[in-house]
């Protein structure tokens, strides 16, 4: 064995040029698998991170045709106290009417723990003017509803329930949630406010959650629900709301795997190729080793060595290569805003298992060649001169 | 002395279809330590036969016995260790690896043999480029040496597993009269002084006249088989 491998690092060595090219192959292959991976995978974890990054991904909602639930201080702790969860709020939600001089806009009022809303929302970060007020009758609005109608922090607007109740809160801060809709119609306040505004002391309409792994929200969504065991409340979560950007999502990742599956085999063809030329460029070498008494198996493995070799050196440099490809691009390729198009993003397991497949891949594609060297008769070759 | 190696009735025929016979019925034994020369024209079937001697081909019909072992059932991979181990063969060309040193190209056949080079191996690889005169270029590559040192480091590679039988079919073939002759000079010395057992297969009839024994191989057949008394 240790003979086959010196003689394949030796061929490997004296042919200098055909190494070149087979390595160049593979460390091409390598790099474009491992770039076109992590691109995807960065493309589509940032959109997963616009879309849903600060929103509920799974939430708990009365069940049926109700509007509200009893607040349970059991099932909040339950909650709290699940490590697959990131971020556990309460909201108390009701539309209610904003006026304004004689005209009234529909708004929706949302009473949360800013506390635990900003896990979600970061209200905090995406202020642009004002404070977040823990005051009761003070609120948060959103910008697009601000500069439509000239308000600012400070101001005072008024409140219409569709019950006919009347209100005045004091405009604490100004967000922008780069949701226009978002920004135009809601409107944050403590939750005690706004159940005072509404006359509902003990009652929820969702709890908001945010989970660790944003692709399993629907095994914990059903976990919680079996858990909670409530017949008041139903469980939804980010992806039965979004198939369509889940469809999307996958199309992506199929096609990549496509690419990628292509990639490697176009750099198998050339390595087996390369070496199956090689076979019948060393078969003088093989025939007097054969003379000489050395096994077809051990012969094989010569083969197989140079295939083991090529990979492993082509994996190593590949994914070298490609980890720097893909940073390059994260670096210079710039959106309009000065922001990377898509985020730097590695998936250490990603990488490795593709220089793991590589360098398995390489040995398995040296197999045909050195299957060729065991029907290489040594007489044939002797006797050719 | 004991027969190292015997043919009896060898026939060997080419081809499914159209078959052509090369080797008749050749009766033949070798002796320990002798020097032995097999001439005959080209296609007489001298190197079918000494490929039959080798191993390296099988026989239609008849049985080969190398050391007093029957060959015939043997597998290849029974067949290779068997080659490894008891014949040396020095060809027309030398077949050196060109990716290995003089000194490498000599252990190889060692190498297939055991895992790790000793130090008695390196040491009687040294002794034999000693002998063959080729300790000077020891350390160069396989294509960095002249026709002549190339051949006579086949002759030491050969010679490396301290093999019972020593195969050249036309060792110095390539080579000029003043060398052929400086080669089989020490091929010689290499027989008396190991006793290896030597079969070759020469063109030249001054040379076959050299060795203990002369088999003239004529259209498949044993033409003539001269002794020498030693």
């Amino acid at each position: 064995m240790r003979l086959a491998f010196s003689i394949a690092y030796r061929f490997l060595k004296s042919n200098k040029e055909q190494t070149a090219l087979i390595l160049i192959g593979i460390i091409i292959g390598v790099s474009v698998q491992i770039f076109i991976g992590s691109l995807i995978d960065g493309l589509q974890i940032s959109l997963v991170d616009k879309t849903i990054g600060n929103a509920s991904q799974i939430t708990i909602v009365p069940d049926g045709k109700d509007k509200y639930f009893v607040e349970d201080k059991s099932m909040l702790d339950t909650l709290e106290n699940n490590n697959k969860l990131t971020a556990v709020s309460k909201a108390y939600d009701n539309s209610a009417f904003i006026k304004i001089d004689e005209d009234t806009y529909p708004i929706l009022l949302r009473g949360v723990e800013f506390e635990d809303a900003n896990m979600i929302y970061e209200f905090n970060e995406k202020l642009i003017e004002g404070d977040i007020s823990l005051s009761q009758n003070e609120a948060l609005i959103g910008s697009t509803l601000a500069t439509d109608n000239g308000l600012k922090t400070g101001d005072n607007i008024e409140i219409l329930t569709p019950e006919g109740v009347n209100e005045t809160l004091k405009i604490s801060g100004i967000f922008d949630l780069k949701v226009s809709n978002l920004n135009k119609t809601w409107i944050v306040m403590p939750i005690d406010g706004a159940r005072a505004i509404f006359g509902n002391d003990n009652q929820l309409t969702s709890i908001e959650m945010q989970v660790n792994d944003v692709f399993k929200a629907d095994t914990i969504a059903e976990e919680i629900k079996s858990n909670l065991n409530n017949s008041s409340v139903d469980v939804v979560n980010w992806k039965e709301q979004n198939q369509e950007l889940l469809s999307g999502l996958s199309g992506q990742s199929a096609s990549s795997i496509m690419i990628q599956v292509f990639v490697l085999l176009a750099v198998l063809l050339g390595i087996s190729s390369v070496l199956a030329i090689s076979v019948v460029q060393k078969s003088k070498q093989l025939g007097i080793l054969k003379a000489m008494g050395i096994k077809d198996k051990q012969a094989s493995f010569i083969f197989l060595f140079q295939g083991l070799i090529l990979g492993s050196i082509g994996a190593l440099i590949g994914s070298a290569f490609g980890v720097f490809l893909t940073y390059i691009f994260s670096v210079f390729v710039k959106g309009p805003d000065g922001m990377s198009l898509v985020p730097f993003y590695l998936d250490y397991k990603f990488v490795g298992m593709s220089a793991l497949i590589a360098v398995v891949a390489s040995t398995i594609a040296a197999l045909i060649p050195a299957r060729n060297t065991s029907k290489l008769n040594p007489i044939e070759v002797i006797k050719n001169g | 002395m004991a027969k190292i190696l015997k043919l009896k009735d060898i026939n060997k025929i080419y081809g499914d279809k159209i078959k052509t016979q090369v080797l008749f019925d050749i009766n033949m034994d070798f002796e320990e330590s002798t020097f032995n020369s097999i001439i005959g024209e080209s296609g007489s079937g001298k190197s079918t036969l000494m490929n039959i001697m080798g191993t390296l081909d099988r026989a239609t019909s008849g049985d080969v016995e190398i050391n007093g072992i029957n060959i015939s059932n043997m597998n290849k991979n029974e067949l290779a260790v068997l080659r490894n181990e008891f014949i040396g063969f020095i060809f027309q060309f030398h077949y050196l690896l060109p990716e290995f040193t003089v000194m490498e190209n000599i252990l190889i056949p060692y190498r297939i043999k055991n895992k790790n080079i000793t130090k008695e191996a390196i040491s009687r690889a040294e002794e034999l480029m000693e002998i063959v005169g080729i300790s000077k270029v020891k350390n160069n590559k396989a294509t960095d040496i002249s026709g002549g040192q190339q051949q006579r480091t086949a002759i030491a590679r050969a010679l490396i597993n301290q093999p019972k039988i020593v195969l050249g079919d036309e060792p110095t073939g390539n080579l000029d009269s003043s060398t052929t002759e400086i080669v089989y000079d020490l091929l010689r010395d290499i027989n008396q002084r190991y006793k290896t057992t030597f079969i070759i297969i020469t063109h030249d009839k001054r040379v076959a006249e050299k060795a203990d024994r002369i088999i003239e191989i004529k259209d498949g057949r044993i033409e003539m088989d001269i002794s020498r008394k030693i």
